[in-house]
């Protein structure tokens, strides 16, 4: 009774969580664009939580992506614990994405630039991840 | 019409394994209605909530709840929404009272939760707690609510310039608190080295910086003024109820984790109905689960300005002999904390501060109380003003 990934399809509203899975597994990270008052917004989901139109499609960020806090958890199920997970904001994006953070918490910072990265958890699926970008000249 | 508190009871804190859930319940009822001198026959209403966090939860809940104990009601309701849900319970019966429907109800709850998951039997009731942390949360495993409050409470040290040392006291005053509260968990007095030292959890949390799953129980009957009056009772009445609720569950959209908006607005609107300023508060309960997130609930209630209450509760100013004593129940850190039953507890320990009967934790001559919930990370709240 469960979608991939080990979530509830009960979550899944309106298909467009799968259809983020879907992209992912392209390299392609893309969250939900209101066509109608042009809000970007994540999770994906089919209802604008600005103007409540269904008229979205999906659209790859391209707003800076910034460290907004981090945390590490040691009972992961999906990854080797202990496992850094972080809040990244991106421009241009209304909501926060919860993300694997792929780097010791001892090298991160608050406010610190990332990068978009992919990682392989098995059954076919790819999940976003960041990891800290290289300094300019790096 | 106001409504005001006439009786309470509760289970202590921690563990009732293998004990049913409903009839803890029964108990309670007949303990509450005891104290408050009523007798089974005028209760007319019975609010409670689902049966708990990981265990199933059945239909028809309230019902089934009036027709074992042999009550006739007017109103019955079984109220969820998260840690909020026994407090939306008491705000939903005293608006009954208020629009003069019932003369007495009561709000229960109580909680024997399931701590070992055995996958495939506890299959659903794993899918339901991962499904708390949105889809997207939980492809990372999140499971627990540790992380966001780890988050928040990284950022709160960061903004602020706080140090673990300085938020760990909050802890140590709160078990000093609860030794003097025979239902409290966890009573052995702690020091700061000790929650320095406890087990990591998700960094910058420490096993001493949580409040622990828990077992428990409580009742609390309500009743008109009109009630009380003609019935000559001892009662704290609630003179003020706010409530918010953010267009968030866990991380906001927007706006910051160093602070919880939805409290800062259920309190200025509960004041505002009872007429009060925050200075008027003698005494408060607040839903602090985590010590981080506890010391900015005081903030948010608005008892100390932001970054400020580290330093508030190493001046002593919240402890039971201080300007605002807050949590003299040992609050949820060692009180402990059966999250539906929770607002009712803190509901409790406010009723027994007001009339005289907080025992070795009493705080000196309290006219005021204040009770706070809450839902998600804190972006639900509801706030209750309690007087005699
Ligand atoms: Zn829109």
């Amino acid at each position: 009774m469960t979608q991939p990934m080990g979530w509830p399809d009960w979550r899944d509203v309106d298909g467009r969580m799968l259809e983020f899975l879907e992209r992912l597994k392209e390299r392609e990270f893309a969250t939900t664009f209101c066509d109608d008052c042009e809000t970007c917004f994540f999770p994906p989901q089919g209802f604008c939580p600005e103007c409540f139109s269904e008229k979205v499609s999906f659209k790859e960020p391209e707003g800076k992506a910034t460290l907004y806090a981090f945390t590490q958890i040691d009972r992961s199920f999906r990854f080797a614990a202990p496992d850094v997970i972080g809040v990244v904001e991106i421009e241009g994006v209304r909501g926060r994405v919860l993300s694997r953070i792929d780097a010791p918490i001892e090298e991160l910072e608050i406010g610190m630039d990332l990068t978009l990265d992919f990682i392989d958890v098995g059954e076919g699926y790819l999940l976003h991840q960041f990891r800290p970008a290289m300094p300019a000249g790096a | 019409m106001k409504a005001g508190v006439i009786g309470v009871s509760a289970l202590p804190v921690g563990r009732h394994q293998g004990e049913n859930a409903d009839l803890l319940l029964y108990r309670l009822l007949r303990d509450a209605l005891d104290d408050a001198g009523v007798d089974k026959s005028e209760v007319q209403a019975l609010f409670t909530t689902p049966e708990g966090f990981t265990v199933r939860c059945t239909k028809i809940r309230a019902a089934r709840l009036a027709e074992y104990m042999g009550l006739e009601l007017r109103s019955a309701l079984v109220v969820e929404n998260g840690g909020a849900s026994s407090a939306l319970g008491v705000k939903s019966l005293v608006r009954e009272i208020e629009a003069g429907r019932v003369d007495v109800g009561v709000v229960f709850s109580s909680e024997v939760e399931k701590y070992k998951f055995s996958p495939p039997e506890d299959l659903h009731a794993i899918m339901d707690i991962n499904a708390l942390y949105l889809p997207h949360d939980c492809l990372y495993g999140l499971m627990t609510a540790t992380p966001y409050y780890a988050l928040s409470m990284q950022r709160y040290m960061w903004e602020y310039g706080i140090s673990h040392e300085e938020i760990a006291k909050v802890a140590v005053l709160l078990r000093e608190n609860a030794g003097r509260n025979p239902l409290a968990q966890y009573r052995d007095p702690i020091t700061v080295e000790d929650v320095l030292a406890s087990r990591p959890v998700s960094p910058p949390i420490r096993l001493l910086d949580c409040s622990p799953a828990s077992d428990g129980g409580a009742a609390v009957v309500i009743a008109s003024e009109e009630y009380i009056k003609r019935r000559r009772k001892d009662a704290a009445y609630i003179t003020g109820i706010g409530e918010w609720h953010d267009d968030s569950h866990f991380i906001p959209p927007t706006d910051g984790i160093t602070h919880f908006p939805a409290i800062a607005k259920a309190t200025a609107e509960a004041m505002d109905a009872a007429g009060r300023k925050i200075e008027d508060v003698d005494v408060a309960e607040v839903y602090g689960v985590f010590t981080s997130s506890e010391l900015i609930t005081y903030e948010d209630v608005g008892f100390f300005s932001r970054g400020k209450a580290p330093e508030a509760v190493a001046a002593g100013e919240t402890a039971i002999g201080g300007s605002i004593p807050i949590n003299p129940s040992g609050g949820r850190l060692s009180f402990g904390h059966p999250f539906y039953v929770t607002p009712l507890l803190e509901i409790a320990e406010i009723y027994w501060q007001l009339t005289g009967k907080a025992g070795e934790r009493q705080v000196r001559d309290p006219r005021v109380g204040l009770a706070e919930a809450e839902h998600g990370m804190m972006n639900g709240s509801i706030v209750l003003v309690l007087e005699v």
